[in-house]
């Protein structure tokens, strides 16, 4: 028997129909994406904020050369649509407070070691050419196990000058990690003694698209890219990936993991990422960055963003980083996807950081240049980390929330609070809604308790307690515990050894802190308070610039182009 | 749309003829065989008393597609449906190609749907070379550019 479909080309009816179809479908596609404005759900609202032209004071900056040194074979890839309209919508990603200039900036994936490996040769061979200062990037594929990870590895780095005028040279790399399986699979013998005419070659594109978009895990995905070169540019298109995205929205075939990253020094290691999380993917055994190729061990994370990863050589200065970028694809609140196949992303530096004074540059791809801005007074100080939300880094000065916006920085607005105050606190986002957690201690009574706050509403600016716990009302499992809170509930004098540490970004019940080397976990719901888990080394303690959140989209993002 | 409410109402049940690629014809109430939009275009272009002429669709095929269209005009429960489903699905892979294929022609998209997916699971969990092996696909990559795309794409090898 022959395949069916080579019969029905005779037909031209049937052509027509077909097509139809297809027609049908791109239309139904575009209609769908004119909702894309709409209010988003709970889960994309981080995501969006308007955004307008910059006008951001440059201060100076000569072109980078971008170099591209190992690109992927996309050139057979499908003609596809015309970019998505959504460039008015964009989010950031913003990046944890950071102790250190960004020197270097590295843009990639989260790394796994054993791709580390693969990568580490070839990235060396990439920059010996190249300056110094040029770093890397590195990426990829994430966790060994299941779903995400990366083809490309790139890199973006900047050259320092002096008195942190930053980096007016900027590269970027890509290139990506070779796979050691030299020897090709054995067949499987369920399929070798099978004979059959059904034929996937002579499917037409569309059906073959509808299978392909239906595959449960991102993984199978970027496989089945292997398997032809008609898959390998149907799976390449931004029209692909859009599908596949709307197809596990809907169908929620899996949820975006997510998890907190703990990024700490080893001597032996160095720069370790210390991942935690129930999500049987994220292994436990952490991420080193060793195969970024110079530096050992002193190349750290700035900021993760989904799945890229801002990393910069240590230079052990003080001050803070952030990397911001807009999502590569969006939702609309019927769960169809949008692919941004502009998105940008914009590197701030916070170069020095005074009482009355901060010192910004912002890193524009378009431009390939650095632009220097002052934030002076007062209400810019620093009281808590800072997170990206609604397109803007926020962070909390101690009364209000300042939410920066660098792709537009005279759109910087602040946001009031109902509280104030308190001892550590720390802001995050969870499950789209902005939050904020800090210890209080009531007035005379000398109790402390864990407040945990949730902007309800962005634009009136209302917050609800969601929480509000009494140290001496938590549950502690082991003794050790016991004994921290105990000693907790004794109100120090600015000096207090159990600190807020962060929110998980897909559940609301549960908040992490940490105490000396100890990371403690509290459930909101159960009040259990556990010791997840140490640092492996004595006399180590969790900074707060040390973590990061992350949650990995859908799709893996590509790393923005510089261009 | 039009028509076929004007149809039905005339007769209670309407059975429309519908003719496979091998001259077997199948008798369908209208209901059901209107869930394909394209009998129902066929069937609004004045096909409707006459005998509708599938040409890419073998008598087989069509058997396992009346069942499908029959079923889902039942009335049945959204669980037994899914559970129906399942079952229908389950079948070699040359029927379910031959199922996908006329699924696509005569646009049932629930049904395409269905199949797409029974497809994408056997996908699933599988290495390229078992991927090509089972639906006959011809690896068209050279050596070098399959090595590369690997590379590229190792994460997902691992």
């Amino acid at each position: 028997m022959l395949a069916a479909w080579l019969r029905s080309p005779a037909s031209a009816f049937d052509h027509s129909v077909s097509s139809n179809i297809l027609y049908n479908k791109y239309m139904g596609f575009s209609l769908k994406k004119e909702r894309a404005n709409r209010q988003k759900k709970a889960k994309t609202r981080a995501r969006e904020c308007s955004m307008a032209g910059d006008s951001e004071k440059s201060s100076r900056g000569r072109d980078i050369q971008c170099l591209l040194v190992s690109s992927c074979s996309n050139n057979k890839r499908r003609k596809t649509e015309t970019p998505s309209s959504s460039s008015s919508e964009q989010s950031i990603l913003c990046l944890n407070d950071l102790r250190f200039p960004l020197i270097e900036e590295i843009l990639g994936r989260v790394p796994t070691s054993k791709s580390a490996l693969c990568l580490q040769k070839l990235a060396h061979e990439s920059l010996a050419t190249m300056s110094p200062f040029l770093v890397f990037a590195s990426v990829s594929p994430t966790f060994l196990c299941p779903k995400w990870e990366s083809d490309c590895l790139r890199t973006m780095a900047g050259d320092d000058e002096k008195q942190g005028t930053v980096a007016d040279q900027l590269s970027l790399l890509v290139s990506s990690c070779s796979n050691k399986r030299t020897k090709t699979e054995t067949p499987s013998s369920s399929s070798s003694s099978e004979v059959s005419n059904f034929s996937l070659n002579d499917l037409q594109v569309l059906l073959t698209e509808e299978i392909l978009q239906r595959l449960p895990a991102t993984k199978s995905a970027f496989l089945c890219k292997c398997v032809c070169k008609n898959w390998y540019s149907l799976i390449s298109t931004p029209y692909f990936v859009r599908r596949f995205i709307t197809q596990h929205v809907k169908h929620q075939y899996e949820q975006n993991p997510s998890a907190l990253f703990i990024n700490y020094w080893n001597r032996l290691k160095g720069y370790i990422l210390f991942p935690v999380s129930d999500e049987p993917m994220f292994k436990r055994s952490g991420f080193d960055l060793n195969f970024l190729p110079e530096r050992n061990g002193s190349v750290r994370v700035s900021a993760i963003f989904n799945d890229l990863m801002l990393c910069r050589v240590d230079k052990k200065r003080d001050t803070r980083a952030g990397f911001v970028c807009e999502p590569y694809y969006f939702e609309d609140n019927q769960g169809d996807c949008t692919i941004n196949s502009k998105y940008r992303f914009r590197v701030v530096h916070f170069a020095r950081s005074k009482s009355q004074q901060i010192v910004l540059r912002t890193y524009r791809p378009e431009t390939r240049q650095w632009y220097r801005s002052v934030l002076e007074g007062p209400e810019y100080r620093w009281h808590s980390n800072v997170v990206a939300y609604n397109g803007k880094l926020l962070w909390y000065n101690g009364s209000r929330i300042f939410a920066y916006d660098p792709f537009n920085p005279e759109l910087s607005t602040f946001v009031d609070c109902s509280f104030s105050l308190g001892i550590c606190p720390c802001i995050g986002v969870c499950q789209g809604f902005l939050r904020l957690m800090q210890f209080t201690v009531s007035a005379g009574l000398h109790r402390k308790a864990l407040d945990i706050w949730e902007l309800e509403d962005y634009t009136t600016q209302k917050w609800s307690l969601k929480h509000k716990i009494y140290l001496d009302a938590m549950i502690t499992e082991r003794l050790l515990i016991k004994q921290i809170i105990d000693d907790e509930k004794i109100v120090h004098d600015g000096n207090d050894l159990l600190k807020t540490l962060s929110f998980l970004p897909n559940n609301r019940d549960v908040v992490y802190f940490s105490f000396n080397a100890f990371l403690i976990s509290y459930n909101c719901q159960t009040r259990v308070v556990k010791v997840v888990d140490s640092l492996p080394f004595k006399g180590g303690f969790f900074g707060i610039e040390m973590k990061f959140c992350i949650e990995l989209p859908l799709w893996p993002t590509p790393i923005p182009k510089t261009d | 749309m039009a028509s076929s409410e004007s149809t039905t109402t005339s007769t209670t049940t309407k059975v429309l003829r519908l003719k496979s690629s091998d001259n077997e014809i199948f008798g369908v109430e209208e209901k059901a065989a209107l869930q394909s939009e394209t009998i129902k275009s066929l069937a609004e272009d004045g096909y409707s008393e006459d005998v509708i002429p599938l040409f890419n669709v073998e008598k087989k095929t069509l058997a396992k597609i009346v069942e499908w269209l029959n079923k889902h005009a039942s009335g049945s429960s959204k669980e037994e449906l899914k559970r129906w489903d399942a079952d229908f699905v389950d079948v070699d892979k040359d029927v379910l190609y031959d199922l996908l294929l006329a699924s696509n022609y005569l646009n049932i998209e629930v049904l395409l749907h269905q199949l797409a997916q029974k497809v994408a699971d056997m996908i699933k969990g599988k290495k390229p070379e078992e991927i090509r092996q089972l639906f006959g696909i011809k690896n068209d990559f050279t050596p070098e550019e399959e090595a590369e795309i690997r590379r590229e794409n190792a994460w997902a090898f691992e």
